[in-house]
């Protein structure tokens, strides 16, 4: 069977093509839709090529479609250094590729490919899921290189995929021992390449109505693990973000961080900040794991006083760390539930905090000034009128609330009265200010779903919330949440007691949150959820620190060497064992012991020129032996006999009774060593004889 | 014999690579000494990555530095997978050639010019697969071996005859990259192998019925194709252009016309008397006449100066003629003893 051995078999290239089209399935979410028009043109084009309706595209054709898909990734994403392009230029590449698949070498450069398509994947999903499609498409790929690697045409492609799965199951044991061991590093240069997915999150900027836009979202925000008793619902406040400027429609957060020197002068701040936290209660320490936001703050319960060592303290006391968090994060904080805050205001806080614009909402302005007249200019006093305003009067908590005009605030206070907890933080601030009392509107998130598995809470984004900050002298900074006020029920037991009706995640039908009445459901989704968890944790979240942990707990290792050392050492061992297994104790099945002597006297006798050819029997070779040999009398004698032993044996095996079976055995054994001690002899004789003379 | 070590290390035979020619090909036949049948074991199988192996190297390590950048433990993972595959796969290559047993079957001789024939049987001890062997020497063709249902494969494999005497095909290059292409697994076994060249026949015109002696005894060579002697009865078999169809058409039974070579004409063919200048040229020379006194069934004599042979004509004959001639001052003196 002689074949061109630069020419891929036909059958593999289905195989190459299921494992493209596996590999780049994920990556739909991601990779704009002509991409894939594109790719499925390719396959279809090769598959022409395939059926011999097609040729090979000629060079010029190819660089001109090559060509043509650079400019359009260029005028598609304008920049071509990102990410985003990066992966759509290795899709294209990956498919173009296809059609110029002539030879061996460009399989495998697709396949290649294909395993590097995969990982790329991986910075866009670190769920549970990824494992199974990391489990199908690594066995799929490997499948491919078999086929690619298989000559003969028998072959079915269940026996291909068979053997690529039982290679990818035998790899997971070795993998897994790597990725306990291998020591961790940090990053070795800076990635610019990030993903930009349209995360759903609060903003540096808040108009009353986004959170409301937020509360229609049941996606996850983030867990937080506790390593005590969980504090009660009504105190988990999760502080992320402080919008101390108005523009009259707006909040933002008092400063924009926009150089890294800046930060790592907040990072320099960050013990003198902590000193002006003063603890009066139990701490609480939990582990936060954070879903991507696509900002730098962190969450943490107000008010964090120890934390991890790259995060710094900004002035209005929110956390941030140096680079917006676009991948799954988790750290551990300690924060205070009970604190006084900055008791002492630097001048330049106190009139950050009290700017306001002039031209808007004039009603609302003079309405405080009035009542913080006839209330004696006592700050307390007015707060709590205001709080009972809100209790009291014809305010409705609501998802919905209606469009506001210019004057946003005047319009919710006094026209409409109907607006979410953004609407009462925001009108709240604005009349605290406009009397002069320093006040800031807090967004973030509030309360949470505690797991039945596990000591953790859910935070969803549908629990983000916004209250308010206000400064009392004497006090210091005081949280004040005017959302308890109008709706108490959101705050003692979450968004969907506190709404009307079918308000609820009414856009997400198929929320699985939105059936939390049904207890079997819940039940279940709890439970995945906890699935989900303790994945971050083992895996995903399985970084130098978490490393160390378990591996000095463990197994007594505590430096990189000693990790990499054990690693490289189980897997020789590992290794070891299997390559034994495989190459020695898995023998011949087929062959019994009594075929195996006498193919080792057949051997024994090719040395003298003397070979058992294929398919002649034991009568017929001991025929030639005699006749041809030069052998003496005895050991043609003793030949003899063995031929004979052994076709009694092996062809009466059902006459002969199992001991006398053996004594057969044990006798042919004997007579075939003796007859290849005596033939070593005798070559040696010869070999002496020969050198005397 | 030394081929090999000059493919590997370089084509000029210049003192050092010829040096290093013996130096590869002493090691080589100390560690895989030639033997009619060897069992490819861990004694005689090299194995080493093949470039697809390194770049899939490469590939892993660009994974592994993605996942450290972005610290992602998910590709941290598929390059170990990666890894782990690579590694796996030097059992796996090793096993597909560990405990095949190849063996010599015959060979078939040719002339110069053509090329001689080696029989090889590939043979499995028990019953695991191996797939995709190669077999090939030098830079003769790919044989390509596969064992599934079948115990054994034959595989023939050509070689050039470039001279005349023994050709020995040199070692047998066994090889493998199964499943994946990473490593490669070898072995170069010499099986003993050799086949007997023949002179290139060239055609010259010497008369060599000037030779022709005299001869007592009508002794007829009754498959001759000279002289009409006379008719038998038909036998399948007879050639169909010497069929009598006259007689058939008379209503005879067919009978088939006999001719036969006259007995008298001997050919003396002695080398001294070859037209030619050069010796390979004049036992070329001679080499024609043999193999057509042969196919005339012609009696010859074969004078080579050093040695004689009598006048005869059956195969045996024929054959001895042709490897006197094949050995004639033999150039390769080691394979002929």
């Amino acid at each position: 069977m002689k074949v061109d051995q630069h020419q891929i078999p036909r059958e593999s290239l289905i195989w190459i093509i299921v494992a493209q089209l596996v590999c780049v399935s994920p990556h739909i979410s991601h990779v704009p839709f002509w991409v894939f028009i594109f790719s499925f043109l390719c396959v279809y084009w090769r598959w022409l090529i395939y059926q011999g309706r097609l040729s090979h595209p000629k060079p010029r054709v190819r660089s001109f479609i090559a060509v043509i898909c650079l400019v359009s990734i260029a005028v598609y994403y304008k920049k071509l250094y990102s990410l985003e392009p990066a992966i759509v230029l290795l899709v294209i590449t990956y498919f173009l590729k296809l059609i110029e698949l002539y030879r061996t070498k460009d399989a495998y450069v697709i396949l290649f490919l294909s395993y590097f398509l995969i990982a790329t994947e991986f910075i866009y999903s670190n769920k549970i899921w990824a494992v199974l499609y990391l489990a199908i498409s690594f066995s799929v790929v490997t499948g491919a290189l078999i086929a690619l690697n298989r000559s003969h045409r028998r072959h079915h492609s269940l026996d291909t995929l068979k053997a690529s799965v039982k290679l990818a199951f035998l790899s997971i044991p070795f993998a897994i021992v790597f990725f306990i061991f291998f020591p961790r590093m940090p990053p070795l240069w800076v990635m610019d390449m990030s993903p930009n997915s349209g995360v759903i999150g609060l903003g540096e900027e808040i108009s009353p109505g986004d959170i409301s836009d937020l509360g229609k979202s049941s996606k996850l925000a983030f867990r937080a693990e506790f390593f005590g008793p969980i504090p009660s619902r009504d105190r988990l406040y999760w502080r992320t973000m402080v919008y101390s400027n108005f523009d009259g429609r707006s909040w933002s957060k008092a400063s924009t961080l926009t150089t890294q020197s800046k930060f790592w002068r907040l990072l320099m701040k960050t013990p003198e900040q902590l000193s002006r936290i003063e603890s009066l209660g139990p701490d609480v320490s939990y582990r936060i794991s954070l879903e991507p936001t696509n900002f730098r703050e962190l969450v943490t319960l107000q008010m964090p006083i120890n934390f991890e060592k790259d995060a710094a303290m900004l002035t209005d006391f929110s956390l941030i760390v140096d680079k917006p968090i676009k991948s799954f994060r988790s750290y551990n904080v300690t924060s205070t539930l009970d604190y006084r805050v900055e008791q002492s205001i630097r001048p330049w806080v106190y009139h950050r905090e009290l700017q306001l614009p002039n031209n808007y909402n004039p009603i609302t302005r003079s309405y405080a000034l009035r009542l913080y007249e006839t209330l004696k200019k006592d700050p307390e006093t007015m707060i709590q009128y205001v709080l009972n305003k809100f209790n009291t009067e014809n305010y409705v908590y609501t998802l919905k609330p209606p469009l506001m005009g210019r004057d946003s605030i005047d319009d919710f206070m006094f026209k409409h009265q109907r607006g979410f907890c953004g609407h009462y933080a925001s009108a709240f601030v604005f009349m605290m200010r406009s009397v002069g009392i320093p006040a800031r509107v807090v967004g973030g998130y509030h309360g949470g779903e505690v797991s039945p598995f596990g000591n953790y809470v859910l935070v969803h984004q549908f629990d983000a919330h916004a209250w308010a900050e206000v400064w009392l002298d004497g006090k210091g900074w005081v949280s004040i949440d005017p959302t308890a006020y109008v709706a108490p029920d959101r705050i003692a037991f979450g968004l969907e007691d506190a709404l009307e009706e079918d308000e609820f995640l009414e856009n997400s039908l198929f929320s699985a949150v939105k059936y939390s009445g049904n207890k079997y459901l819940n039940n279940l989704r709890f439970s995945w959820d906890y699935i989900n968890h303790s994945w971050n944790k083992a895996v995903v979240n399985y970084d130098k620190q978490r490393q160390l942990e378990f591996l000095s707990r463990n197994f007594g290792l505590s430096s990189s060497l000693s990790m990499l050392l054990s690693a490289l050492g189980i897997i020789l061992l590992a290794f070891l064992i299997l390559a034994v297994y495989l190459l020695l104790v898995s023998k011949p099945k087929g062959s019994n012991e009594i075929d195996l002597l006498y193919t080792r006297w057949c051997r024994g006798l090719a040395s003298e020129a003397l070979i058992r050819k294929v398919g002649e029997g034991p009568t017929s070779y001991l025929a030639r032996i005699k006749k041809d040999s030069h052998l003496d009398d005895t050991l043609i004698e003793s030949a003899e006999k063995i031929t004979e032993l052994y076709q009694v044996i092996q062809y009466n095996k059902e006459g002969l009774e199992k001991a006398n079976y053996y004594d057969n055995k044990q006798k042919l054994a004997k007579l075939i060593k003796l007859f290849l001690r005596k033939l070593s002899a005798r070559k040696r004789r010869k070999f002496m004889t020969k050198r005397i003379f | 014999m030394y081929g090999l070590g000059r493919k590997l290390f370089n084509h000029k035979r210049d003192t050092i690579s010829f040096f290093f020619d013996r130096k590869f090909s002493d090691w080589i036949s100390k560690k895989i000494p030639a033997r009619e049948q060897i069992r490819l074991n861990k004694k005689n199988i090299f194995i080493l990555p093949s470039k697809y192996g390194f770049v899939f190297l490469i590939v892993a390590a660009a994974v592994f530095l993605s996942g450290v950048n972005y610290s992602n433990n998910l590709m941290l993972l598929l390059s170990f997978l990666l890894i782990s595959l690579f590694t796996l796969s030097v059992v796996f290559t090793f096993r597909n050639l560990s405990g095949l047993v190849i063996s010599a079957s015959e060979t078939e001789g040719c002339f110069v010019g053509e090329q001689a024939m080696f029989r090889i049987v590939v043979e499995r001890d028990g019953d695991r697969c191996y797939e995709n062997i190669r077999l090939y020497i030098l830079d003769t063709a790919v044989e390509l071996v596969n064992l599934f249902d079948q115990r054994e494969q034959t595989v023939e494999l050509l070689v050039d005859a470039t001279a005349r005497g023994y050709l020995n095909p040199g070692r047998i290059t066994v090889e493998t990259i199964f499943p994946l292409g990473f490593f490669k697994a070898w072995s170069w076994i010499d099986l003993n192998m050799k086949a007997l060249i023949f002179p290139k026949p060239i055609e010259c015109q010497i008369s060599p019925s000037a030779d022709v002696k005299s001869q007592s005894g009508p002794i007829a060579n009754p498959h001759g194709a000279d002289d009409f002697y006379g008719l038998k009865r038909y036998t399948p078999g007879d050639p169909i252009s010497h069929c009598c169809w006259k007689s058939l058409s008379r209503g005879q039974p067919l009978t088939t016309k006999e001719f036969v070579n006259p007995v008298d004409s001997t050919i003396s063919l002695r080398l001294s008397d070859m037209p030619a200048s050069d010796i390979e040229t004049k036992l070329g020379n001679l080499c024609y006449w043999v193999i057509k006194s042969a196919e005339q069934s012609q009696f010859f004599s074969l004078d080579l100066g050093d040695s004689q042979l009598t006048v005869g004509n059956d195969p045996n004959h024929t054959r001895e003629a042709l490897s006197r001639l094949a050995f004639y001052r033999a150039l390769q003196e080691e394979s002929l003893q």
